[in-house]
């Protein structure tokens, strides 16, 4: 048998020995965003039969795959333990990296070759930093925004959508690191804060970019990684440092964590009024459900926390934590090329936030940002996602 | 791995182990609960059972479950519902029952009469709790006045047709009929349970779904659904809709997914959590036991880290062979947390009867943990396996939920009673 | 009711089938009776095995040498019913290597295809298989569904003008002047007598041939026994595992499209009805299926079921065992009555040869020159090349056409204009819909669930269709729970106990379908 016979036989084994204990309830299709597509009429049950079948490694074959977001929901109702996000995943690394749809590959290879995404130069980068910097110097004084600061207590990921499409927000981070008075740095390489490689599988790639920026930590000597609002590169990390066996100086701390702390230390004065109107929260998959699973901390309460103390009217949409539903745009759904699919996956997620009211949704994921501003641009809603930064930047008293 | 102190540890999520968390919480014992599955709650129909046939033997059928409840208390002390005692059942029984009349899904219960609701089958199941949306299902039932039996087209968990069928005979006014729900969904998929809910908290969606359903009410004095009236608004979208169409409106309890009973779980899951719980979900534990037995900790196993709790007691209330809380082989049946060896029937063809559904039940279901009164699992010889460690809810021995009609009750009693006596046991410490 | 025919079947099983078929490819429109549904007996309880010979080779070569012609007979002509999975015979440390060592000639001798392969490549080929097996040995065996066969072989049949009447049992026969007058049948649905007068009368009842031979006051002398088996609830081989020893028990591994089979044993039985599986034979079974692939010892299993065969008693057999597996034909004429043939024994695979021998001698006695057998050639409806069972030609073929409507079986993806459509043959037929009925002739029921939740939703939609009234959708419902449960209760251990306890709970919880109330 060849290697990559082999290799699809573990798959079919592995499938099949997770896939036995399936008792027909239901219960995944029920909570799953892309449970009713049209195309071969799938759904995390079905894909299970599949796998009884023995035709499991034809998931490879299949696009529903590439439309799961591999949010876990099923996993995390399934009375079996039996996580099809998971199987999904193992699926996925079996696709020949070219033959994955979209632009997830080339994305995570850009990564691997450039340090971040979007390709940005170090200097182009820097420039954007400064450039920001400069803008919000004038109602600052005093403001500084380390960049390759050795020694400095926290070393922060940015998703490098943020200097391409969203500069004003790197603006909020500065404020809000700046009114804490954090001990912190960016840095001029390594700085992304994303691993889209998990979503297709690629296991090289996923621990050559961690290992790089984890080098890259080493080398300015922080003691603590702040991870950006990201969910999947939170995750990714974490569980990577974990799954390849990477040594590491450091903790790794999602950033919503962090501000919690300056909160409950007294180090960030907060005027909740500055945020009027309706909030609501939405918890990032892997942020909060798939942590929950993994065994790594979860920033479902800290998220709560902080966003109480930047706005007073906040209700919690139904259901929310580990049961929350998927934005629509994980898994590198948003590049996956399925648009008009995506947006049909996102009805749940929008009724969801259209039942609570709220005219912001505070969303500390940046793929979950773009994901939400797609349902509500497509679905004409009223409300729009917003970060966690930008609520804490508009609410700090300096 | 740090260590965080508690008081009380409780194993198991479920109605079990929520209704102790919630005591545990009411006498200031500092408390924590994990929960390695979604367990059973959200397979029940959302009522709640408290004693309906006793005994199994012959399928007695009884109306007054307190009387029942008496009975069986007498004549079965071993029995969970033994073990705890008719008062400590009223009392815990009372607390919740008040707590859910009270809370977002409006409960009713039936007080010193079992309660008969009409289930998808047709058939009449007796309970003594039941939700808001279920109590014209009571009332429609007892009435016999004209009821019309609605089904949406391409759900096929749910056949109107099959209720009034079963029922018809002895129901003559009831009637059956269905209605196209992509139409009203104005999307054309697949027609799940999920998206019905969703669209019934919809004030738009309910004033189509009343334009289209009023004029095949007839002379109907009620409208029976299938369990699809929400999420955690059920109870509300259930007024809304009699306002709109004048007639009694319920839900009729259905198989799999059973939303009634996920809107019973998340409604305590959530109270718990605003309480201030610590709740540690999706991945089981171990306990870690010192020379004498207690249990000095329990360990909730991450996948890259340990979580290292120690408690001064545990409570176990991790359900049976669903949930994981007792593990059947061709050998035997073992509980995997204490690592025990259960008393069961030698031989496997003993542990079931022959027929499935026959009287008094099958052998198996009553095998589990035995305890003393203090409900701590004990050996062979009557002595605790465990100082510390108390079983409550349906891994205990010497009953059969299913056939008692007692599983809510069984949960409820003695996990109510299980946090009591922990609080006992630590005497005046706070 | 009066019914006159040439030639009667008793016997709805692929034996019956298979006759009533080669009857009507050579121009006789025949008449067959089954007292229940079809493939009641044998032919609805055995290991799938379309045999290659190789487990007769050594000790029955007779029963060899006839696999070896129908199986590649049935390749050809049943293609549909069949997944050419190939197969192997495996030895295990302290295994007879005498026996070994006879297999590869004893093949060659009857034109078995054997061929050794080194053991790294079996265990490449089959990964789940034992990493301490000795030797392993190439066969053409394959995998069959009976039920599909039976119904391809029946469906042909009365396109060519023959009758099926199911539900029908054979209650008594007058017989005059050294032949079978009248064969008198009830209804089992109605109750009604049906007087059928034929030509002929073959009798293909199974191991209820010797009831029926009674009946026209002759002995047959049989004698039962059972084999019983294990179904699990996915695919473990994509082969035949056979064990390389003189049969045994618990030495056959069958994959069944989206299963996997595991048996047989041998159990002497005096009586053919509430045939169980108990506790200790389950464990005989898989404490020796698990030495060839470890993984049966932890899979999860969803169903035990046991069939009779029907052995021609021999004085000299040992045991069982030692019986031929070969069939055999009666000619009644012998015992004095000269329209009655019997055709029982023989297994699955010789199905159709054993038709054909008995149709022969039907054809012989009717004389007039009909045609000669035509089965080994004609291929079945629905059969034909580069059509077969395989998995993946079922998902493409699943792909292509989705089921429309909505679902009623999710554990086997039988849609609701499946059901619709089996509804309408079985109302055209006077049978009423039912789940088992639809069992028999989809995949409803047959999956890990075994009907738990389909069962539900079907007599619901029965409902709906008012093929069921008034009590009879829950009275159904629980008449195919129970039977069901026949087969799971002596696999009710891990999972499949985890999955039959959620729907005692729900059934009896929820529903409340044990009351009386």
């Amino acid at each position: 048998m060849s290697r990559r016979g082999r290799e699809r036989e573990l798959l079919r084994r592995t499938l099949i020995e997770q896939g036995d204990g399936c008792l027909s309830c239901g219960a995944c299709v029920a909570g799953c965003p892309v449970g009713d597509w049209d195309e071969g009429r799938l759904d995390p049950r079905r894909i299970v039969r599949l796998i009884q079948y023995g035709i499991g490694d034809r998931l490879t074959e299949l696009d529903w795959i590439w439309h799961c977001t591999t949010c876990g929901r099923c996993g995390h109702t399934c009375p079996s333990g039996i996580n099809v996000s998971t199987l999904v995943q193992a699926a996925r690394g079996l696709v020949a990296h070219d033959r994955s749809p979209g632009q997830i590959q080339q994305t995570a290879d850009l990564h691997r070759t450039t340090g971040n995404n979007m390709q940005l130069a170090p200097d182009q980068w820097i420039e954007t930093v400064e450039w920001m910097r400069d803008e919000l110097a004038d109602d600052l004084p005093g403001l500084d925004v380390p960049v390759d600061l050795a020694g400095a207590e926290h070393f922060l990921t940015i998703n490098s959508k943020l200097p391409m499409y969203y500069p004003a927000d790197l603006q909020d981070i500065f404020k809000v690191f700046h009114a804490a008075q954090e001990s912190w740095t960016l840095s001029s390489t390594w700085w992304e804060g994303t691993n889209y490689a998990m979503f297709t599988g690629d296991l090289a790639t996923w621990e050559e970019t961690l290992r790089q920026q984890v080098a890259r930590v080493h080398q300015l000597g922080c003691k603590v990684m702040a991870y950006t609002e990201c969910g999947h590169g939170y995750y990714a990390t974490v569980t990577g440092l974990q799954r390849f066996d990477v040594p590491h100086r450091f903790d790794v701390v999602h950033v919503v964590s962090l501000y919690a702390r300056w909160i409950r230390e007294g180090r960030l004065r907060l005027d909740p009024d500055r945020n009027p109107g309706r909030f609501t929260l939405h918890d990032p998959c892997n942020a909060v459900r798939k942590a929950t699973m993994a065994g790594i901390p979860s920033i479902a309460d800290d998220a709560r926390f902080v966003l109480r103390h930047v706005c007073r009217d906040f209700v919690e949409m139904t259901p929310n934590r580990d049961a929350n539903y998927c934005c629509s745009g994980g898994g590198g759904a948003l590049i996956a090329g399925f648009r008009r699919a995506r947006t049909h996956h996102g009805r749940t997620k929008v009724e969801q936030v259209d039942r609570t009211g709220a005219q912001q949704v505070c969303t500390p994921c940046v793929n979950c940002f773009d994901g939400l501003t797609n349902l509500a641009r497509d679905h004409g809603c009223c409300w729009k996602p917003v970060h966690l930064w930008t609520l804490l930047a508009r609410a700090v008293v300096l | 791995m740090t260590a965080e102190r508690y008081d009380l540890a409780i194993i198991g999520g479920g109605l079990t182990g929520m209704t102790a968390a919630r005591r545990a919480r009411q006498l200031g014992l500092r408390t924590l609960l994990t929960a390695a599955t979604p367990g059973s709650l959200p397979y029940t129909s959302g009522a709640m059972d408290l004693l309906a046939v006793y005994p199994t033997e012959t399928k007695h059928y009884r109306k007054n479950p307190w009387e029942a409840l008496s009975e069986l208390v007498e004549c079965e002390p071993e029995h969970p519902y033994g073990k705890v005692g008719l008062a400590g059942v009223q009392r815990g029984w009372e607390e919740l029952a008040a707590h859910l009349e009270a809370g977002p899904l409006a409960y009713h219960r039936g007080r010193q009469e079992n309660l008969l609701l009409v289930t998808s089958a047709g058939t009449l199941k007796p309970t003594h709790l039941v939700p808001h949306t279920m109590k014209a299902n009571v009332q429609a039932w007892a009435s016999k006045q004209p009821t019309l039996i609605l089904g949406f087209e391409r759900l096929v968990d749910f056949s109107p047709e099959h209720v009034v069928e079963s029922l018809r005979e002895r129901w003559p006014g009831l009637r059956a009929a269905r209605i196209d729900a992509a139409s009203l969904l104005q999307d054309d998929r697949r027609i799940r349970i999920a998206e019905l809910a969703a669209a019934f908290e919809r004030e738009t969606f309910r004033q189509r779904f009343a334009d289209k359903v009023r004029p095949l009410l007839g002379g109907a004095r009620y409208l029976g659904l299938p369990a699809v009236l929400g999420f955690d608004r059920a109870a509300t979208v259930c007024l809304e809709l009699e306002q709109l169409l004048g007639v009694g409106v319920f839900e009729i309890p259905m198989l799999s997914p059973s939303l009634p009973g996920m809107r019973l779980a998340d409604q305590l899951r959530a109270e718990l959590l605003q309480d201030g719980l610590l709740l540690l979900q999706g991945r089981s534990v171990r306990l870690e036991r010192g020379v004498d037995g207690a249990v000095s900790a329990v360990v909730w196993q991450g996948s890259s880290v340990e979580r290292r709790f120690e408690a001064d007691h545990v409570i176990l209330a991790t359900g049976r062979f669903f949930g994981g809380g007792l593990v059947a082989t061709r050998r035997g049946v073992e509980e995997p947390l204490l690592g025990l060896a259960l008393e069961a029937p030698a031989s496997r063809d003993d542990w079931h009867m022959r027929s499935f559904l026959g009287a008094p039940g099958h052998p198996i279901n009553r095998v589990g943990l035995r305890t003393d009164d203090w409900l701590r699992p004990v050996d062979g010889a009557g002595a605790p396996i465990c100082p510390n460690l108390l079983a409550a809810g349906a891994i205990l021995g010497g009953h059969d939920w299913v056939r008692e009609k007692s599983g809510a009750g069984v949960s409820v009693a003695t996990g109510y009673a299980a946090a009591e006596r922990v609080a006992a046991m630590r005497g005046g410490r706070s | 009711m009066k019914l006159e025919t040439q030639v009667l079947v008793i016997g709805g099983g692929l034996t019956g089938a298979g006759v009533l078929r080669d009857l009507a490819l050579r121009g006789i429109a025949g008449l067959l009776v089954e007292r229940r549904d079809i493939n009641a007996g044998a032919s609805g309880a055995n290991h799938g095995l379309l045999h290659s010979g190789g487990r007769y080779v050594v000790n029955d070569p007779d029963s060899a040498a006839e696999c070896v012609a129908e199986n590649a007979i049935l390749k050809r002509v049943a293609s549909a019913c069949v997944e050419e999975t190939g197969g192997l015979f495996v030895a295990l440390p302290g295994d007879d290597e005498g026996y070994a060592a006879d297999f590869l000639d004893a093949a060659a001798r009857v034109g078995l295809d054997a061929r050794p392969i080194e053991v790294k490549q079996a265990l490449e080929q089959e990964p789940r298989l034992a990493p301490s097996i000795t030797m392993a040995i190439q066969v053409p065996d394959a995998s069959i569904n009976p039920f599909m066969t039976t119904v391809a072989n029946l469906a042909d049949a009365e396109s060519r003008g023959a009758q099926v009447l199911l539900q029908t049992q054979v209650a008594r026969m007058r017989c005059e002047g050294g032949r079978i007058r009248q064969v008198i049948c009830i209804d089992s649905q109605t109750g009604r007598e049906i007087r059928i007068e034929a030509d002929q009368v073959v009798s293909a009842a199974g191991p209820w041939v010797d009831r029926i031979a009674a009946m026209a006051g002759i002995e047959i002398p049989i004698a039962y026994s059972k084999g019983s088996l294990l179904i699990t609830n996915s695919r473990l081989a994509d082969q035949v595992i056979n064990r390389l020893r003189p049969p045994g028990d618990g030495d056959i591994i069958v994959p069944g499209e989206t299963v996997t089979i595991t048996g047989t044993t041998s159990i002497r039985v005096q009586n053919l009805d509430h045939l169980t599986t108990g506790a200790s034979e389950v464990d005989l079974l898989l404490d020796s299926a698990s030495q060839m692939m470890p993984a049966l010892a932890k899979a999860r299993f969803i169903r035990a079921y046991a069939g009779v065969r029907p052995l021609v008693a021999s004085a000299e057999a040992a045991s069982d065992r030692g019986l031929s597996r070969t069939f055999t034909v009666f000619d009644h004429e012998r015992d004095g009555l000269a329209n009655l043939a019997t055709i029982t024994g023989g297994k699955l695979t010789t199905y159709r040869l054993m038709a054909e021998r008995v149709v022969d001698l039907v054809c012989r006695r009717l004389g007039g020159g009909a045609q000669p057998c035509s089965t080994a050639q004609q291929v079945l409806p629905g059969s034909k090349e580069g059509i077969t069972l395989d998995a993946r030609q079922r998902l493409e073929r699943l792909r292509a056409t989705p089921p429309a409507g909505e679902v009623l079986c999710e554990c086997e993806m039988v849609g609701r204009d499946r059901v619709d459509e089996l509804v309408r043959k079985l109302r055209r037929r006077g049978q009423r819909p039912e789940p088992n009925a639809l069992r028999l002739r989809s995949r409803l029921g047959m999956g890990s669930c075994q009907g738990g939740f389909c069962g539900f939703r079907t007599v619901g939609h029965l409902c709906r269709l008012g093929d069921l009234v008034g009590q009879e959708g829950n009275e159904v419902l629980i008449r195919f729970l129970e039977k069901r449960w026949g087969g799971i209760r002596p696999v009710l251990w891990g999972d499949q106990l985890r999955q039959e306890q959620l729907l005692e709970a729900l059934y009896c919880g929820t529903l409340n379908i044990d009351g009386d109330l």
